[in-house]
Protein backbone atom coordinates (compact mmCIF):
# COMPACT_ATOMS: atom_id res chain seq x y z
CA UNK A 1 0.00 0.00 0.00
CA UNK A 2 1.43 3.40 -0.70
CA UNK A 3 2.21 6.04 2.14
CA UNK A 4 1.08 9.33 1.89
CA UNK A 5 4.61 10.76 0.93
CA UNK A 6 5.16 8.11 -2.32
CA UNK A 7 1.36 9.24 -3.22
CA UNK A 8 2.33 12.99 -3.25
CA UNK A 9 5.62 12.49 -4.92
CA UNK A 10 3.78 10.37 -7.53
CA UNK A 11 1.47 13.10 -8.63
CA UNK A 12 4.20 15.76 -8.82
CA UNK A 13 6.55 13.60 -10.69
CA UNK A 14 3.51 13.08 -13.43
CA UNK A 15 3.14 16.88 -12.95
CA UNK A 16 6.50 17.30 -13.82
CA UNK A 17 6.62 14.82 -16.68
CA UNK A 18 4.18 16.66 -18.82
CA UNK A 19 5.93 20.11 -17.90
CA UNK A 20 9.06 18.75 -19.14
CA UNK A 21 7.14 16.80 -22.32
CA UNK A 22 5.51 19.55 -23.35
CA UNK A 23 8.50 21.80 -23.58
CA UNK A 24 10.18 19.37 -24.95
CA UNK A 25 7.59 18.99 -28.14
CA UNK A 26 6.49 22.83 -27.78
CA UNK A 27 9.46 24.65 -28.57
CA UNK A 28 10.96 23.25 -31.57
CA UNK A 29 7.87 22.67 -32.82
CA UNK A 30 7.35 26.68 -32.38
CA UNK A 31 10.66 27.08 -34.30
CA UNK A 32 9.64 24.72 -37.15
CA UNK A 33 6.52 26.62 -37.82
CA UNK A 34 7.91 29.80 -37.51
CA UNK A 35 10.85 28.99 -40.30
CA UNK A 36 8.15 26.87 -42.36
CA UNK A 37 5.79 30.62 -42.62
CA UNK A 38 9.24 32.42 -43.79
CA UNK A 39 10.65 30.13 -45.85
CA UNK A 40 7.03 30.31 -48.27
CA UNK B 1 -23.95 22.04 -15.11
CA UNK B 2 -22.69 25.32 -17.72
CA UNK B 3 -25.60 26.99 -20.18
CA UNK B 4 -26.53 25.14 -23.19
CA UNK B 5 -25.11 28.94 -25.20
CA UNK B 6 -21.46 28.34 -23.93
CA UNK B 7 -21.62 24.98 -25.43
CA UNK B 8 -22.62 26.70 -29.03
CA UNK B 9 -19.86 29.07 -28.66
CA UNK B 10 -17.31 26.66 -28.15
CA UNK B 11 -19.17 24.21 -31.33
CA UNK B 12 -19.47 27.20 -33.66
CA UNK B 13 -16.94 29.13 -32.67
CA UNK B 14 -14.12 26.30 -33.19
CA UNK B 15 -16.00 25.34 -36.29
CA UNK B 16 -14.74 28.45 -37.93
CA UNK B 17 -11.47 28.63 -36.16
CA UNK B 18 -10.44 25.45 -37.56
CA UNK B 19 -12.11 25.04 -40.95
CA UNK B 20 -10.66 28.92 -41.53
CA UNK B 21 -7.37 27.49 -40.81
CA UNK B 22 -7.35 24.50 -43.30
CA UNK B 23 -8.78 27.32 -45.87
CA UNK B 24 -5.48 29.36 -44.84
CA UNK B 25 -3.04 26.02 -44.81
CA UNK B 26 -4.10 25.19 -48.11
CA UNK B 27 -3.55 28.64 -49.61
CA UNK B 28 -0.04 28.53 -48.42
CA UNK B 29 0.80 25.62 -49.14
CA UNK B 30 -1.21 24.71 -52.06
CA UNK B 31 -1.46 21.22 -52.87
CA UNK B 32 1.27 19.85 -54.95
CA UNK B 33 0.14 16.74 -56.25
CA UNK B 34 -1.11 13.57 -54.21
CA UNK B 35 1.77 12.58 -51.88
CA UNK B 36 1.97 16.39 -50.97
CA UNK B 37 -1.74 15.80 -49.80
CA UNK B 38 -1.46 12.52 -48.18
CA UNK B 39 1.94 13.00 -46.66
CA UNK B 40 2.18 16.63 -46.50
CA UNK B 41 5.00 16.03 -49.52
CA UNK B 42 6.96 13.81 -46.88
CA UNK B 43 8.87 16.84 -45.50
CA UNK B 44 7.45 17.77 -41.77
CA UNK B 45 10.16 17.79 -39.16
CA UNK B 46 10.45 16.68 -35.84
CA UNK B 47 8.90 18.70 -33.45
CA UNK B 48 5.58 19.54 -35.00
CA UNK B 49 5.35 15.51 -36.20
CA UNK B 50 5.66 14.99 -32.27
CA UNK B 51 3.32 17.26 -30.91
CA UNK B 52 0.90 16.29 -33.96
CA UNK B 53 1.54 12.55 -32.56
CA UNK B 54 1.04 12.96 -29.06
CA UNK B 55 -2.06 15.24 -29.07
CA UNK B 56 -4.03 12.22 -31.47
CA UNK B 57 -3.40 9.83 -29.43
CA UNK B 58 -4.86 11.57 -26.62
CA UNK B 59 -8.52 10.61 -27.11
CA UNK B 60 -11.80 11.60 -25.09
CA UNK B 61 -11.10 8.19 -23.76
CA UNK B 62 -7.18 8.80 -22.75
CA UNK B 63 -8.93 11.31 -20.27
CA UNK B 64 -12.05 10.47 -19.63
CA UNK B 65 -11.23 6.06 -20.03
CA UNK B 66 -8.08 6.71 -17.66
CA UNK B 67 -10.15 8.67 -14.80
CA UNK B 68 -12.81 6.01 -14.99
CA UNK B 69 -9.96 3.11 -14.74
CA UNK B 70 -9.27 5.96 -11.81
CA UNK B 71 -12.20 5.17 -10.12
CA UNK B 72 -11.96 1.15 -10.69
CA UNK B 73 -8.53 0.29 -9.69
CA UNK B 74 -7.52 3.12 -7.62
CA UNK B 75 -3.61 4.47 -8.30
CA UNK B 76 -2.89 1.92 -10.20
CA UNK B 77 -5.67 2.57 -12.84
CA UNK B 78 -4.00 5.32 -14.70
CA UNK B 79 -0.88 3.67 -14.53
CA UNK B 80 -2.04 0.54 -16.55
CA UNK B 81 -4.12 2.69 -18.91
CA UNK B 82 -0.99 4.34 -19.76
CA UNK B 83 1.46 1.46 -20.42
CA UNK B 84 -0.95 -0.62 -21.94
CA UNK B 85 -1.55 2.20 -24.61
CA UNK B 86 1.87 2.90 -24.92
CA UNK B 87 3.47 -0.22 -25.43
CA UNK B 88 1.98 -0.45 -28.81
CA UNK B 89 3.71 1.93 -30.12
CA UNK B 90 6.85 0.56 -29.30
CA UNK B 91 5.80 -2.26 -31.89
CA UNK B 92 4.60 0.68 -34.21
CA UNK B 93 8.26 2.49 -34.28
CA UNK B 94 10.65 -0.27 -35.52
CA UNK B 95 8.06 -1.58 -37.80
CA UNK B 96 7.68 1.85 -39.48
CA UNK B 97 11.13 2.50 -39.70
CA UNK B 98 11.88 -1.11 -41.30
CA UNK B 99 9.10 -0.02 -43.55
CA UNK B 100 10.61 2.98 -45.02
CA UNK B 101 13.65 1.16 -45.09
CA UNK B 102 12.72 -1.71 -47.41
CA UNK B 103 9.90 0.42 -49.39
CA UNK B 104 10.91 3.94 -48.82
CA UNK B 105 8.07 5.30 -51.56
CA UNK B 106 5.39 3.07 -49.73
CA UNK B 107 2.58 5.85 -48.61
CA UNK B 108 -0.15 3.17 -47.33
CA UNK B 109 0.73 -0.08 -45.35
CA UNK B 110 -1.87 -1.45 -47.32
CA UNK B 111 0.34 -0.91 -50.32
CA UNK B 112 2.91 -2.80 -48.60
CA UNK B 113 0.53 -5.77 -48.39
CA UNK B 114 -0.20 -5.61 -51.69
CA UNK B 115 3.15 -5.97 -52.60
CA UNK B 116 4.15 -8.14 -50.30
CA UNK B 117 0.66 -10.47 -49.91
CA UNK B 118 -0.84 -9.93 -52.95
CA UNK B 119 -4.19 -8.08 -53.63
CA UNK B 120 -6.49 -10.76 -51.63
CA UNK B 121 -4.75 -9.89 -48.31
CA UNK B 122 -4.05 -6.39 -49.36
CA UNK B 123 -8.11 -6.51 -49.11
CA UNK B 124 -8.49 -7.54 -46.64
CA UNK B 125 -6.29 -5.34 -44.60
CA UNK B 126 -7.88 -2.49 -46.56
CA UNK B 127 -11.55 -2.99 -44.69
CA UNK B 128 -9.56 -3.32 -41.42
CA UNK B 129 -7.81 -0.06 -42.05
CA UNK B 130 -11.15 1.35 -42.48
CA UNK B 131 -12.97 -0.51 -39.80
CA UNK B 132 -10.43 1.04 -37.41
CA UNK B 133 -11.02 4.69 -38.94
CA UNK B 134 -14.89 4.24 -38.84
CA UNK B 135 -14.84 2.83 -34.97
CA UNK B 136 -11.92 5.50 -33.50
CA UNK B 137 -13.60 8.50 -35.20
CA UNK B 138 -17.13 6.89 -33.94
CA UNK B 139 -15.59 7.09 -30.52
CA UNK B 140 -14.77 10.01 -30.73
CA UNK B 141 -17.93 11.61 -31.83
CA UNK B 142 -19.53 9.26 -29.11
CA UNK B 143 -17.24 10.84 -26.04
CA UNK B 144 -17.60 14.50 -27.32
CA UNK B 145 -21.15 13.94 -27.49
CA UNK B 146 -21.75 12.88 -24.00
CA UNK B 147 -19.35 15.48 -22.41
CA UNK B 148 -21.64 18.35 -24.31
CA UNK B 149 -24.60 16.99 -23.11
CA UNK B 150 -23.60 16.39 -19.70
CA UNK B 151 -21.20 19.94 -19.59
CA UNK B 152 -23.67 21.85 -21.42
CA UNK B 153 -26.84 20.03 -21.50
CA UNK B 154 -26.78 20.01 -25.61
CA UNK B 155 -28.44 17.50 -27.55
CA UNK B 156 -26.34 14.45 -27.89
CA UNK B 157 -26.26 14.39 -30.88
CA UNK B 158 -25.35 18.08 -31.78
CA UNK B 159 -22.22 17.01 -29.45
CA UNK B 160 -21.38 14.43 -31.60
CA UNK B 161 -21.85 15.36 -34.88
CA UNK B 162 -20.86 18.62 -35.00
CA UNK B 163 -17.53 17.95 -34.48
CA UNK B 164 -16.95 15.45 -36.56
CA UNK B 165 -18.38 17.40 -39.70
CA UNK B 166 -15.62 19.98 -38.89
CA UNK B 167 -12.67 17.29 -38.66
CA UNK B 168 -14.22 16.26 -42.07
CA UNK B 169 -14.55 19.54 -43.91
CA UNK B 170 -10.44 20.29 -42.75
CA UNK B 171 -8.98 17.14 -44.10
CA UNK B 172 -11.03 17.62 -46.89
CA UNK B 173 -9.94 20.51 -47.86
CA UNK B 174 -6.29 20.54 -46.19
CA UNK B 175 -5.36 16.99 -46.24
CA UNK B 176 -2.56 15.49 -43.51
CA UNK B 177 -1.00 18.47 -43.57
CA UNK B 178 -3.72 20.69 -42.43
CA UNK B 179 -4.73 18.19 -39.88
CA UNK B 180 -1.06 18.42 -38.34
CA UNK B 181 -1.18 22.41 -38.09
CA UNK B 182 -4.58 21.79 -36.33
CA UNK B 183 -3.55 19.47 -34.64
CA UNK B 184 -0.21 21.59 -33.67
CA UNK B 185 -2.39 24.44 -31.85
CA UNK B 186 -4.87 21.82 -30.15
CA UNK B 187 -1.70 20.44 -28.74
CA UNK B 188 -0.75 23.36 -26.81
CA UNK B 189 -4.45 24.69 -25.98
CA UNK B 190 -4.78 21.15 -24.05
CA UNK B 191 -1.22 20.84 -22.28
CA UNK B 192 -1.51 24.23 -21.14
CA UNK B 193 -5.09 23.64 -19.51
CA UNK B 194 -3.96 20.87 -17.98
CA UNK B 195 -0.60 22.04 -16.84
CA UNK B 196 -3.02 25.47 -15.01
CA UNK B 197 -5.97 22.84 -13.92
CA UNK B 198 -3.60 19.75 -12.50
CA UNK B 199 -2.07 21.97 -9.43
CA UNK B 200 -5.30 23.66 -8.53
CA UNK B 201 -7.36 20.53 -8.44
CA UNK B 202 -4.61 19.08 -6.43
CA UNK B 203 -4.35 22.44 -4.00
CA UNK B 204 -8.03 23.01 -4.35
CA UNK B 205 -9.29 19.14 -3.15
CA UNK B 206 -5.86 18.49 -0.86
CA UNK B 207 -3.71 15.80 -1.42
CA UNK B 208 -4.00 14.60 2.41
CA UNK B 209 -8.32 14.50 1.51
CA UNK B 210 -7.24 12.47 -1.14
CA UNK B 211 -4.74 9.88 0.63
CA UNK B 212 -7.00 10.16 3.61
CA UNK B 213 -10.34 9.02 1.36
CA UNK B 214 -8.26 6.40 -0.98
CA UNK B 215 -7.06 4.66 2.66
CA UNK B 216 -11.16 4.65 3.74
CA UNK B 217 -11.57 3.31 0.00
CA UNK B 218 -9.05 0.33 0.88
CA UNK B 219 -9.99 -0.34 4.30
CA UNK B 220 -13.35 -0.14 5.08
CA UNK B 221 -15.90 -2.36 3.74
CA UNK B 222 -18.69 -0.28 3.85
CA UNK B 223 -17.47 2.84 2.14
CA UNK B 224 -19.51 2.70 -1.76
CA UNK B 225 -16.26 2.13 -3.07
CA UNK B 226 -14.53 -0.25 -1.54
CA UNK B 227 -11.28 -1.61 -3.08
CA UNK B 228 -8.02 -3.36 -1.17
CA UNK B 229 -5.83 -2.30 -3.65
CA UNK B 230 -7.16 1.12 -4.51
CA UNK B 231 -3.37 2.58 -2.95
CA UNK B 232 -1.68 -0.24 -4.79
CA UNK B 233 0.28 0.25 -8.15
CA UNK B 234 0.48 -3.76 -8.15
CA UNK B 235 -3.02 -4.97 -8.22
CA UNK B 236 -3.82 -8.03 -10.62
CA UNK B 237 -7.22 -6.35 -11.45
CA UNK B 238 -5.29 -3.22 -12.76
CA UNK B 239 -2.30 -5.42 -14.40
CA UNK B 240 -4.96 -7.48 -16.17
CA UNK B 241 -6.76 -3.88 -17.40
CA UNK B 242 -3.30 -3.11 -18.52
CA UNK B 243 -2.71 -5.58 -20.35
CA UNK B 244 -6.15 -5.57 -22.08
CA UNK B 245 -5.57 -2.24 -22.95
CA UNK B 246 -2.09 -3.16 -24.58
CA UNK B 247 -4.00 -5.61 -27.09
CA UNK B 248 -7.00 -3.33 -27.85
CA UNK B 249 -5.00 -0.54 -28.68
CA UNK B 250 -2.40 -2.96 -30.69
CA UNK B 251 -4.66 -3.24 -33.49
CA UNK B 252 -5.99 0.39 -33.53
CA UNK B 253 -2.48 1.61 -33.68
CA UNK B 254 -0.63 -0.99 -36.31
CA UNK B 255 -3.66 -0.93 -38.56
CA UNK B 256 -4.72 3.12 -38.32
CA UNK B 257 -3.40 4.61 -41.45
CA UNK B 258 -3.05 7.91 -40.01
CA UNK B 259 -0.29 7.19 -37.94
CA UNK B 260 1.52 5.64 -40.86
CA UNK B 261 1.25 9.16 -42.48
CA UNK B 262 2.59 10.87 -40.11
CA UNK B 263 4.99 8.61 -40.00
CA UNK B 264 6.30 8.71 -44.00
CA UNK B 265 5.48 12.52 -43.53
CA UNK B 266 8.70 13.43 -41.15
CA UNK B 267 11.52 14.20 -42.84
CA UNK B 268 13.56 11.62 -41.84
CA UNK B 269 14.03 8.32 -40.16
CA UNK B 270 15.64 9.77 -37.38
CA UNK B 271 13.67 12.46 -37.15
CA UNK B 272 10.39 9.69 -37.38
CA UNK B 273 12.01 7.84 -33.73
CA UNK B 274 12.33 11.07 -32.41
CA UNK B 275 9.32 12.46 -33.19
CA UNK B 276 7.08 9.23 -31.89
CA UNK B 277 8.95 8.71 -28.93
CA UNK B 278 9.50 11.98 -27.83
CA UNK B 279 6.11 12.46 -28.36
CA UNK B 280 4.92 9.09 -26.91
CA UNK B 281 6.32 8.96 -23.55
CA UNK B 282 7.51 12.32 -22.79
CA UNK B 283 4.38 13.88 -24.19
CA UNK B 284 1.24 11.46 -24.06
CA UNK B 285 2.16 9.25 -21.14
CA UNK B 286 1.59 11.47 -18.53
CA UNK B 287 -1.37 12.59 -19.73
CA UNK B 288 -3.65 9.05 -18.72
CA UNK B 289 -1.95 8.89 -15.59
CA UNK B 290 -2.88 12.25 -14.32
CA UNK B 291 -6.37 11.79 -15.50
CA UNK B 292 -6.94 8.76 -13.92
CA UNK B 293 -5.16 9.99 -10.60
CA UNK B 294 -6.11 13.59 -10.20
CA UNK B 295 -10.29 12.98 -11.90
CA UNK B 296 -10.45 9.42 -11.05
CA UNK B 297 -8.87 8.50 -7.64
CA UNK B 298 -10.22 11.82 -5.94
CA UNK B 299 -13.81 11.21 -6.90
CA UNK B 300 -13.46 7.73 -5.15
CA UNK B 301 -11.59 9.42 -2.44
CA UNK B 302 -14.77 12.14 -1.92
CA UNK B 303 -17.17 9.24 -1.42
CA UNK B 304 -18.41 9.82 -5.15
CA UNK B 305 -19.50 6.83 -7.05
CA UNK B 306 -22.02 5.73 -9.22
CA UNK B 307 -25.12 6.35 -8.42
CA UNK B 308 -24.05 8.51 -5.85
CA UNK B 309 -23.06 12.14 -7.52
CA UNK B 310 -22.69 10.92 -10.58
CA UNK B 311 -25.05 8.62 -12.91
CA UNK B 312 -21.52 7.03 -15.09
CA UNK B 313 -18.17 6.57 -13.68
CA UNK B 314 -17.46 8.17 -17.61
CA UNK B 315 -18.60 11.52 -15.80
CA UNK B 316 -15.45 11.42 -13.16
CA UNK B 317 -13.39 13.83 -14.61
CA UNK B 318 -15.94 15.99 -15.71
CA UNK B 319 -17.24 16.35 -12.12
CA UNK B 320 -14.21 16.90 -10.49
CA UNK B 321 -13.46 19.79 -13.51
CA UNK B 322 -17.00 21.38 -12.38
CA UNK B 323 -16.42 21.05 -8.65
CA UNK B 324 -12.98 22.71 -8.22
CA UNK B 325 -13.60 25.27 -11.06
CA UNK B 326 -17.55 25.79 -10.61
CA UNK B 327 -19.80 24.69 -12.84
CA UNK B 328 -19.29 27.52 -15.89
CA UNK B 329 -15.31 27.56 -16.27
CA UNK B 330 -14.94 24.06 -15.10
CA UNK B 331 -17.31 22.57 -17.76
CA UNK B 332 -15.88 24.71 -20.26
CA UNK B 333 -12.32 23.88 -19.77
CA UNK B 334 -13.11 20.45 -19.80
CA UNK B 335 -15.10 20.48 -22.87
CA UNK B 336 -12.26 22.21 -24.78
CA UNK B 337 -9.79 19.24 -23.56
CA UNK B 338 -12.20 16.73 -24.89
CA UNK B 339 -13.37 18.28 -28.06
CA UNK B 340 -9.96 18.80 -28.54
CA UNK B 341 -8.92 15.09 -28.11
CA UNK B 342 -11.79 14.29 -29.91
CA UNK B 343 -11.40 16.21 -32.80
CA UNK B 344 -7.61 15.70 -33.02
CA UNK B 345 -7.63 11.93 -32.99
CA UNK B 346 -10.85 12.10 -35.32
CA UNK B 347 -8.68 13.96 -37.59
CA UNK B 348 -5.80 11.38 -37.79
CA UNK B 349 -8.33 8.62 -38.30
CA UNK B 350 -9.68 10.54 -41.21
CA UNK B 351 -6.34 11.62 -42.98
CA UNK B 352 -5.56 8.55 -42.88
CA UNK B 353 -8.41 7.23 -44.67
CA UNK B 354 -8.31 9.90 -46.99
CA UNK B 355 -5.01 8.17 -47.81
CA UNK B 356 -6.10 4.79 -48.05
CA UNK B 357 -9.03 5.83 -50.43
CA UNK B 358 -7.05 8.35 -52.55
CA UNK B 359 -4.05 6.17 -53.31
CA UNK B 360 -5.17 2.52 -52.54
CA UNK B 361 -9.31 2.39 -53.29
CA UNK B 362 -9.49 4.50 -55.84
CA UNK B 363 -6.30 3.74 -58.38
CA UNK B 364 -7.46 0.31 -57.93
CA UNK B 365 -11.18 0.57 -59.68
CA UNK B 366 -9.90 3.51 -62.20
CA UNK B 367 -6.19 2.39 -62.64
CA UNK B 368 -5.90 5.72 -65.61
CA UNK B 369 -7.17 7.97 -63.30
CA UNK B 370 -4.83 11.00 -63.36
CA UNK B 371 -3.41 12.57 -59.73
CA UNK B 372 -6.11 15.38 -59.85
CA UNK B 373 -9.08 12.48 -60.01
CA UNK B 374 -7.54 11.07 -57.33
CA UNK B 375 -7.32 14.31 -55.25
CA UNK B 376 -10.95 15.33 -56.17
CA UNK B 377 -12.31 11.43 -55.14
CA UNK B 378 -9.86 12.11 -52.09
CA UNK B 379 -11.41 15.01 -50.77
CA UNK B 380 -15.20 13.93 -51.21
CA UNK B 381 -15.01 10.61 -49.89
CA UNK B 382 -13.72 11.86 -46.53
CA UNK B 383 -17.07 13.66 -45.81
CA UNK B 384 -18.84 10.85 -46.91
CA UNK B 385 -17.16 8.94 -44.43
CA UNK B 386 -17.74 11.90 -41.71
CA UNK B 387 -21.43 11.68 -42.45
CA UNK B 388 -21.59 7.80 -42.07
CA UNK B 389 -19.85 7.79 -38.68
CA UNK B 390 -21.56 10.91 -37.47
CA UNK B 391 -24.90 8.79 -37.87
CA UNK B 392 -23.38 5.89 -36.52
CA UNK B 393 -22.01 8.09 -33.60
CA UNK B 394 -25.91 9.33 -32.90
CA UNK B 395 -27.16 5.57 -32.72
CA UNK B 396 -24.56 4.79 -30.57
CA UNK B 397 -25.86 6.76 -27.74
CA UNK B 398 -25.58 5.70 -23.99
CA UNK B 399 -23.27 3.02 -24.72
CA UNK B 400 -19.96 2.47 -22.35
CA UNK B 401 -16.60 4.18 -24.22
CA UNK B 402 -14.66 1.72 -22.56
CA UNK B 403 -17.01 -1.49 -23.42
CA UNK B 404 -16.54 -0.57 -27.01
CA UNK B 405 -12.70 -0.06 -26.80
CA UNK B 406 -12.05 -3.71 -24.88
CA UNK B 407 -14.13 -5.66 -27.31
CA UNK B 408 -12.86 -4.40 -30.08
CA UNK B 409 -9.34 -5.72 -29.30
CA UNK B 410 -10.23 -8.98 -29.98
CA UNK B 411 -11.32 -7.81 -34.04
CA UNK B 412 -8.37 -5.52 -34.72
CA UNK B 413 -6.05 -7.39 -32.94
CA UNK B 414 -6.35 -10.84 -34.99
CA UNK B 415 -4.44 -8.93 -38.44
CA UNK B 416 -1.49 -8.16 -36.49
CA UNK B 417 0.34 -10.75 -36.48
CA UNK B 418 0.35 -10.98 -40.29
CA UNK B 419 1.19 -7.63 -40.77
CA UNK B 420 4.14 -7.99 -38.19
CA UNK B 421 5.74 -11.35 -38.88
CA UNK B 422 4.75 -10.26 -43.29
CA UNK B 423 7.11 -7.35 -42.62
CA UNK B 424 10.05 -9.52 -40.93
CA UNK B 425 10.28 -12.46 -41.90
CA UNK B 426 10.37 -14.39 -45.54
CA UNK B 427 8.83 -17.29 -45.05
CA UNK B 428 4.98 -15.87 -43.87
CA UNK B 429 3.04 -16.75 -47.17
CA UNK B 430 -0.34 -15.21 -48.31
CA UNK B 431 -2.03 -18.01 -47.33
CA UNK B 432 -1.19 -18.58 -43.88
CA UNK B 433 -1.24 -14.52 -43.35
CA UNK B 434 -5.38 -15.14 -44.10
CA UNK B 435 -5.60 -18.49 -42.02
CA UNK B 436 -4.00 -16.94 -39.01
CA UNK B 437 -6.21 -13.56 -39.05
CA UNK B 438 -9.11 -16.08 -39.21
CA UNK B 439 -8.01 -18.46 -36.54
CA UNK B 440 -7.46 -15.27 -34.19
CA UNK B 441 -10.92 -13.96 -34.52
CA UNK B 442 -12.78 -17.00 -34.80
CA UNK B 443 -10.14 -18.25 -31.69
CA UNK B 444 -10.88 -14.64 -29.78
CA UNK B 445 -14.75 -14.29 -30.36
CA UNK B 446 -15.30 -18.03 -29.37
CA UNK B 447 -13.15 -18.16 -25.62
CA UNK B 448 -14.94 -14.38 -25.14
CA UNK B 449 -18.34 -15.84 -25.79
CA UNK B 450 -17.88 -18.97 -23.79
CA UNK B 451 -16.46 -17.27 -20.16
CA UNK B 452 -19.05 -16.71 -18.13
CA UNK B 453 -17.15 -14.00 -15.97
CA UNK B 454 -17.13 -10.73 -18.34
CA UNK B 455 -13.76 -9.68 -17.00
CA UNK B 456 -12.14 -12.77 -17.66
CA UNK B 457 -13.99 -13.03 -20.90
CA UNK B 458 -12.62 -10.32 -22.09
CA UNK B 459 -9.21 -10.47 -21.09
CA UNK B 460 -8.73 -14.30 -22.84
CA UNK B 461 -10.72 -13.06 -25.45
CA UNK B 462 -8.25 -10.29 -26.24
CA UNK B 463 -5.47 -12.67 -25.69
CA UNK B 464 -6.03 -14.97 -27.97
CA UNK B 465 -7.26 -12.91 -30.91
CA UNK B 466 -3.56 -11.65 -30.39
CA UNK B 467 -1.53 -14.66 -29.85
CA UNK B 468 -2.95 -17.16 -31.57
CA UNK B 469 -2.23 -15.76 -35.14
CA UNK B 470 1.74 -15.52 -33.83
CA UNK B 471 1.43 -19.51 -33.23
CA UNK B 472 -0.59 -20.49 -36.59
CA UNK B 473 2.22 -18.57 -38.53
CA UNK B 474 5.19 -19.90 -36.86
CA UNK B 475 3.92 -23.55 -37.67
CA UNK B 476 2.34 -22.59 -40.68
CA UNK B 477 5.26 -21.37 -41.57
CA UNK B 478 8.84 -22.46 -40.01
CA UNK B 479 8.91 -25.80 -42.35
CA UNK B 480 7.29 -24.26 -45.57
CA UNK B 481 9.57 -23.64 -48.69
CA UNK B 482 7.88 -20.41 -49.44
CA UNK B 483 10.05 -16.81 -49.28
CA UNK B 484 9.57 -13.78 -50.41
CA UNK B 485 12.45 -11.61 -51.37
CA UNK B 486 12.50 -8.51 -49.59
CA UNK B 487 14.88 -6.28 -52.39
CA UNK B 488 11.83 -5.82 -54.50
CA UNK B 489 10.22 -3.61 -52.10
CA UNK B 490 13.20 -1.34 -52.90
CA UNK B 491 12.19 -0.35 -56.12
CA UNK B 492 8.61 -0.17 -55.34
CA UNK B 493 7.17 2.67 -57.84
CA UNK B 494 3.81 3.87 -56.46
CA UNK B 495 1.30 5.43 -59.31
CA UNK B 496 1.48 9.05 -58.02
CA UNK B 497 4.57 11.19 -58.22
CA UNK B 498 6.93 10.82 -54.94
CA UNK B 499 10.00 12.87 -54.86
CA UNK B 500 12.55 11.33 -51.58
CA UNK B 501 16.46 11.15 -51.71
CA UNK B 502 16.88 7.17 -51.07
CA UNK B 503 20.06 8.00 -49.59
CA UNK B 504 18.14 10.05 -46.81
CA UNK B 505 16.44 6.30 -45.78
Amino acid sequence: MMSETALKIFYWACYGWICVGFLTIAIPALKEIYNMFRKR
Amino acid sequence: MASSALGYVVLIGFAFVFIGISFAVSKKFPSEGVDDFVVAGRGIPFGIISASVMISWVWTTTIMGAAEAGTWYGVSGGFNYMWGAALPFFFFIPLVLHLRKIMPKCTTFTEFIRERFGKTVSTIFFVFGIAVVLYVVTEQGVGIGIVFNSMFHIPYWVGAVIPIMIVALYISRAGLRGSIFNDVIQFFIVCIIFIIAVPIILKTIGLDTIYDGLMDVANNKNNPNYNPEALSMTSVAGLKYGLIAAIVAMGQVLLDQGYYSKAIATTSRKDLMKAYIIGTVLGWAPVPILSGNVFGTSLIALGIGEGNGVSSLSEAAPYIMDMVFGTGIGSLLFALMAFMAGMTTGGNGLAGAQALFTVDFYKRIRPQATEREQLSFGKKIVILIGAVVAVVAVLLEGVSLLKIDIFSGILFAAPTASFFCGLLWKKTSPKVAVISMVAGLAGGLITFFMIEDQNNAQFFGNLVALVLPYIVIFFGSVFSKYEFDFNKLKNYEPAQKVNITLEEE
